[in-house]
């Protein structure tokens, strides 16, 4: 899958649980869960079960700890997938 | 050192939901599952042990400057008693304080020097600022170029750690 492809659903699971509308609606590669979409860090853990469920991979704490952004967590969903 | 975090109990409720399948193991150590799941108020336990987990990286980021991560799973707790807590991050300790009420559950960081805390809105909080270290103007809420919350009080830059969520706020400082 590639990264774009990724992100696109990435985009559709964070949604649910963002406070700052105008950030997501120009959501890109740098854009930070907490800092520019204002994600409550506790939802943070709901991203990652999501992104489990969505790409049927299990993330363990150490991949988990980098997704506090949208690059970042695509790298680790990409890594996740080619590791199937 | 410094960090406080708080949980609105109501927003919480509406945000999360902490039995969801996988969500415990995320955040807790089998321990602390353990206690979560034997507490009379699972809920209330569970963001205890959140809210001293956060304050706990809040400290350590500012002590130790590492980079944003999110690992809650690697900073473990302990309760000591029903206020006190002890918290270890990668070979470092630190004990917490916590205070619970019917709305919201509030843990800051525990120092040897005294630090103060404030529940309120910030401007509420500079306001108070002002008229007790007699400032000449208002106080602000800044970053530091690593992004850490300070306060300019003019004539210098005090740490300060904040929290929000739902309808509350509180200042350590």
């Amino acid at each position: 899958m590639t990264s774009e492809a990724i992100q696109e659903r990435l985009k559709t699971i964070v949604k649910p649980y963002i406070n700052n509308q105008e950030n997501f609606e120009k959501l890109s590669k740098e854009s930070d869960f907490i800092n520019d979409l204002e994600i409550n860090s506790a939802n943070l853990v709901d991203i990652v079960l999501d992104v489990e469920d969505e790409f049927d991979i299990r993330i363990e704490n150490d991949d988990m700890e980098k997704m506090t952004n949208v690059e970042a967590t695509v790298e680790v969903i990409q890594k996740k997938l080619s590791a199937k | 050192m410094i960090g406080n975090d708080i949980v609105d109990l109501v927003k919480a409720k509406q945000e999360s939901n902490i039995f969801r399948p996988r969500y415990l193991e995320k955040v807790c150590s089998p321990e602390e599952i353990d206690l979560v799941l034997s507490s009379s108020n699972a809920i209330n336990t569970f963001w205890r042990i959140w809210t001293m987990k956060e304050s706990a990286y809040k400290a350590f980021q500012r002590d130790l400057s590492f980079k944003t991560f999110f690992n809650p799973f690697a900073f473990t707790c302990q309760f000591k008693d029903s206020d006190f807590g002890e918290l270890n991050y990668n070979g470092h300790q630190l004990s917490t304080k916590t205070i619970q009420t019917k709305e919201f559950i509030y843990s800051e960081v525990v120092n040897f020097r005294t630090t103060q805390r404030f529940f309120g809105s910030s401007s509420d909080f500079l306001k108070k600022l002002k008229t007790e270290l007699n400032l000449k103007s208002h106080p602000e809420l800044t970053k530091t170029k690593d992004g850490l919350p300070v306060l300019d009080l003019a004539h210098k830059m005090s740490p300060i750690s904040k929290t929000h969520h739902g309808n509350f706020q509180a200042f350590q400082y």
